[in-house]
């Protein structure tokens, strides 16, 4: 009994990968990335419920998970590295009114995300124990010629 | 700008597409209107040290000093007066900063120790001294004799600066930044538009860096990596800014306000 050849096109045979492909998005890059950021999020991470479906204005495809039960929803918006995005893209996709997740693809498969929400979201403060170090009294400054 | 424009305006001029501020009582008042940041550059001081021997006992022996000198010495060069004169004051700009660093020293122990150690530290400061290389020094930016352009107080052109400069909402979102209680200073050094403070700049670090940016403009992912993670790295969020068309029917987000100004925060999901 030989083993069987490895499947070279098993993307293209996987049924959420085929599911993505019904939804009439014509930007394959798009739909690619989408699902590489699925595999990621359910395989890697083991999100939860993690869903696909079309934006039909964006006339793209989002996907929509959580990282455990009863957290928040993140809606992720995957898009290949060398793409552009606007931000009214960025709001078309807040509006829905769960924080999002832009999920950056490169051609090596690598994924990077980046949370982006609505309004102003303070950073998280520096993390302690601080120590007093005695500041630099001044700075030289040089103020160049005009 | 409304209110906070009118005193803007008012006493700055405009020299090459910079602000202009000419006295320490104008820049005060660009200060409490919230407007901080650097100062670009300043006009030569050789004509203030008129006014500083008056000002203490110490200077008045070197104005007296100086009389005796100001009798010009055949002998040396117009150069070599004008290095002895630089020269004499960085001397007493030394001593300015020694004396205002050994204060804010004082300061900063007092307010952050009590009790024996508070004694300690202060006694040890009897031996202090601001070396010359901690020295800050002002290098003019422009030579005597050059013809300014006069400081008009009226506006020619209607449009704030920021619509001059062709950066399209730039000035709605300084107004609407401000109005939310915000100082911003420029946001070049990360190559951004503002950096957004909760406070006064000298006493807070920033929370935010700006980009101002109008709805439909196209960014590249790669540069929205790059500053949001610089922005991560340096603990801000990246400041998406738009400002939104006036009229309510196509406004882009229903939470957006029509002709208001539109933010989104981006920041590092710590997802590696």
């Amino acid at each position: 009994m030989t083993e069987s050849q490895p499947v070279e096109n098993w993307i293209l045979l996987h049924p959420v990968f085929r599911e993505m492909k019904s939804l009439g998005v014509d930007d394959s890059a798009q739909i690619h990335a989408a699902f590489l950021a699925y595999m990621d999020l359910t395989e890697v991470r083991h999100w939860k419920e993690v869903s696909c479906f079309k934006c039909s204005m964006l006339q793209m495809i989002l996907l929509e998970a959580k990282e455990k039960e009863e957290e928040t929803t993140y809606t992720v918006l995957p898009l290949p590295l060398r793409q552009s995005i606007t931000h009214k893209t960025i709001r078309c996709v807040l509006d829905r009114g769960f924080p999002m997740l832009l999920c950056a693809v490169a051609s090596d498969s690598t994924l990077v995300y980046q949370k982006i929400s609505d309004g102003l979201v303070t950073p998280e403060p520096p993390v302690g124990p601080f120590q007093d170090t005695e500041r630099r009294q001044h700075r030289k400054r040089r103020h160049h010629p005009q | 700008m409304s209110e906070e424009g009118a005193g803007l305006r008012e006493g700055t001029g405009l020299e090459q597409g910079a602000e202009l501020v000419w006295s320490v009582q104008e820049l005060r008042a660009v200060r409490q209107s919230g407007l901080v940041g650097a100062l670009g550059g300043g006009v030569s001081a050789v004509e203030e040290e008129s006014g500083e021997g008056e000002e203490s006992g110490e200077r008045g022996e070197e104005s007296g000093e100086r009389g005796e000198e100001l009798e010009p010495k055949e002998e040396e060069s117009e150069e070599t007066q004008q290095r002895r004169r630089w020269e004499e004051f960085l001397g007493r700009s030394l001593e300015q900063q020694q004396r205002l660093a050994l204060e804010d020293r004082k300061c900063a122990l007092t307010s952050s120790l009590s009790g024996p150690a508070l004694a300690s530290s202060l006694s040890s400061l009897s031996s202090f001294s601001l070396p010359v290389s901690s020295m800050s020094v002002q290098i003019s930016t422009c030579r005597e004799g050059l013809a300014l352009r006069p400081i008009s107080s009226q506006q020619t052109s209607p449009k704030p600066i920021g619509e001059r400069l062709q950066c399209r909402g730039r000035s709605q979102v300084f107004r609407d930044l401000r109005r939310r209680g915000f100082y911003l200073t420029s946001g070049g050094k990360f190559g951004v538009d503002f950096l957004v403070y909760p406070g006064d700049a000298l006493r807070f670090h920033a929370h935010f860096m700006a980009l101002c940016v109008s709805l439909d403009e196209s960014l590249s992912l790669e540069d929205i990596l790059c500053w949001v993670r610089l922005s991560s790295n340096v603990k801000k969020t990246l400041l998406l800014c738009s400002s939104t068309p006036p009229g309510g029917a196509l406004s882009v987000s229903s939470s957006a306000p029509a002709g208001g100004v539109v933010y989104s925060s981006l920041q590092w999901s710590n997802m590696s």
